[in-house]
């Protein structure tokens, strides 16, 4: 997968170049709004994140001219604000994402991800996951863990297939609750925990092997659970 | 408003300065007419009036002097001759002569110089005549002299219509022309009114269109297109501030909160750091919105919105939490309805106040979300809040006493009267012995779909 990051801030952009390697991406760096649309346009890449407010170039106005070259690229928009403009908001709908500073990394991480994937969606979608001895088939809306029935709330879950999708990688509060409620706004981490441990407390009840670790100050992780008695 | 209250608007001088002073410059010429019409009235008619009385009065001392200069019998022959020669009646009554022209003599003739007036049939013209009449007391006997005023009486009569006439149209017309006047001078003074709502409202674009030169208004109308030039170069300067501030602080705190969340990994402990910092980054976060909300600056993505879907959305999120305190949300769905608003910023505004009551109403308390149909209200059987702190709950940064020993900056309360402002919703917050209510209508006009 080949990335480009345009990030003016050197710090920033070393810390992300160095962390996207580490996830396996192949990336190409820019540090101003010339550079970028330069190497954008000469080279084919799966992922643009695009720093907003970018020397000599304005990010979106790489992005306009981008598309209007005909560069259909997956954008994904860093953004000191949170100004939810009708540009930026526009963005959402076109498969396109923002973000908005600072970050988590695991956060975007994750939206690359998730933006990257989305015009491959064709292949044969899956209709079930599973992780140890817990089963989640999203089309019957169906939970069991071992053969035995679990009994989820609709959001309750909504949130196991989210963590499900993303087992193994940290999530954050923000993208879960956008992801699950489907509203824009960051309700605080208690009540989001309230959320967690319910869910944790129903699948501990019901002898599920995994469980769901909670990283202080980042979010949370889902994984198979490393002690049977948990 | 009906037509008459608004026509009563239009004429009520309590309403309208310009109108005032049209009523009282109508009321000052009346009054000065008045007086005019009154001098004239003096100098001309009074002074006819006054001529008449010295004509008596002359005509007495004559015929005093005539008593105590003749006789009984050439007395009253002089006065044949005076009276056959002069336009002065002169009527006389004494034992052996009687002499009378008249049809009708009052008993009741005042001696001069005062005098009476009456009307009287002149047999010899056949017509009715007015006479003024004193009597004159000689050694011969009372004399009777009078002379006709009629003209003079028809006289005073018709200035007297003319006049009340004159002042009456007069008076309408300082008011319908005081009124054309007043008009057109409000239409001025509500056209700059409806420019400066306009710019209250977050259009600061709006400007008074004028003349190149003029009068005061036009003055007036420069005056405030500058001052607005000038609050309008400033809020982009300070639009443009608060962006760099943002800007150039998210930057650095980027950095830190990637550096943190790197390390977090291998030092769990740091994740408390990490947890203070997003607190402060939320902060400030929320003050650039309420900023912006404030301002008008954030922009709306109004959809229609169902109101039983949010309120089951929220109680699906804040439920556990309300579960923690033991206390209970309850719904109360009168009449479902929806309304045109941001999904984002109602779905905040909702939480704020439903979040507020769980940290508030206190263990095991009652909360209940109405649905009215046109407003959503958020009812708990808490402790409520002091009457007078009730208006202080909405500014920025307050908090109230038992908030201060619990988490937060004194903003959600702040955020959710700005988002209620900025859709035109209505925000009402109340407290009663059964606990705290709050309440979000809507306008009816505005908003009900």
């Amino acid at each position: 997968m080949k990335l480009l990051l345009v990030e003016d801030d050197k710090q920033n952009r070393e810390f992300l170049y160095k962390a996207f390697k580490e996830l396996g991406y192949t990336v190409d760096t820019a540090i101003d709004g010339q550079q970028a649309l330069l190497i954008a346009t000469c080279e084919e890449h799966d992922v643009i994140v695009l720093d907003r407010m970018l020397p000599k170039l304005d990010g979106l106005q790489v992005l306009a001219a981008l598309r209007a070259t005909g560069k259909t690229t997956p954008v994904l928009i860093l953004s000191a604000l949170d100004k939810v403009d009708d540009r930026v908001a526009g963005l959402k709908a076109g498969g396109d994402d923002y973000l908005i500073k600072p970050f988590a990394f695991s956060e975007l991480a994750i939206r690359v991800e998730n933006i990257i994937k989305r015009p491959f969606h064709n292949q044969p979608a899956q209709t079930a996951l599973n992780l140890a001895n817990v089963n989640l088939d999203f089309r019957l809306y169906k939970a069991d863990v071992a053969g035995k029935a679990l009994n989820l709330q609709p959001k309750e879950f909504k949130l196991l297939h989210f963590l499900l999708e993303h087992k193994n990688k940290l999530v954050t509060r923000t993208l879960l609750f956008e992801s699950v409620w489907d509203y824009n706004f960051d309700p605080g981490t208690n009540v989001i925990d309230v959320h967690i441990a319910r869910l944790r407390k129903k699948l501990s009840q019901i002898g599920a092997k995994i469980q769901i670790e909670t990283i202080r100050g980042v979010g949370y992780r889902l994984q198979v659970a490393k002690n049977n008695d948990c | 408003m009906t037509v008459n209250a608004h026509l009563w608007q239009q004429f009520n001088p309590r309403f309208s300065s310009v109108w005032r002073l049209t009523l009282a410059f109508a009321t000052i010429t009346s009054v000065v007419l008045v007086l005019c019409v009154v001098f004239i009235y003096q100098l001309l008619l009074g002074e006819q009036t006054r001529q008449v009385e010295r004509r008596l009065n002359a005509e007495q001392i004559r015929i005093e002097g005539l008593a105590n200069k003749f006789d009984k019998t050439s007395f009253f022959q002089q006065l044949a001759v005076f009276r056959d020669e002069g336009d002065i009646l002169i009527f006389w009554q004494s034992e052996d002569e009687q002499f009378q022209q008249l049809s009708f003599l009052p008993n009741d003739i005042p001696k001069l110089p005062n005098t009476l007036e009456f009307p009287v049939l002149d047999t010899q013209r056949k017509q009715i005549r007015l006479l003024t009449t004193g009597i004159v007391n000689t050694q011969h006997g009372d004399i009777v002299i009078a002379t006709a005023t009629e003209y003079l009486s028809h006289l005073i009569s018709e200035f007297k219509t003319i006049a009340t006439w004159a002042c009456l149209v007069s008076l309408l017309l300082t008011c319908v022309f005081g009124y054309i006047f007043a008009r057109r001078h409000l239409r001025r003074v509500n056209y700059f009114n409806n420019v400066v709502e306009q710019v209250q409202k977050g259009d600061l674009s709006a400007r008074i269109a004028h003349k190149k030169q003029g009068d005061e208004f036009v003055k007036l109308a420069k005056n405030i297109n500058t001052m607005l030039d000038t609050v309008e170069e400033n809020f982009a300067l300070v639009q443009g501030i608060t962006d760099n501030i943002a800007h150039d602080l998210k930057t650095p705190l980027t950095r830190l909160r990637l550096k943190l969340e790197h390390q977090a990994e291998q030092q769990p402990e740091l994740g408390l750091e990490i947890e203070q910092l997003d607190t402060v980054l939320h902060t400030f976060d929320a003050m650039l919105k309420l900023t912006r909300l404030e301002h008008g600056q954030f922009p709306l993505t109004l959809e229609l919105i169902n109101c039983q879907t949010l309120v089951n959305d929220l109680i699906d999120i804040l439920e556990p939490s309300a579960q923690q305190n033991n206390q209970q949300i309850k719904v109360i769905n009168q009449n479902d309805f929806t309304l045109q608003s941001d999904k984002n910023l109602l779905f905040q505004a909702l939480f704020n106040l439903i979040e507020n009551a769980i940290k508030y109403a206190g263990n095991g308390a009652t909360i209940q979300i109405e649905l009215t149909g046109h407003s959503i209200n958020i009812r708990d059987n808490g402790k409520g809040v002091a009457p007078a702190q009730l208006s202080q709950l909405t500014k920025r940064f307050y908090r109230g006493d038992p908030a201060r020993q619990k988490e937060g900056f004194g903003l959600g309360l702040a955020i959710v009267k700005a988002i209620c402002d900025r859709h035109q919703f209505i925000l009402t917050l109340t407290s009663d012995e059964y606990g705290f209510i709050s309440t979000i209508s809507i306008n009816e006009h505005s908003h009900r779909v």
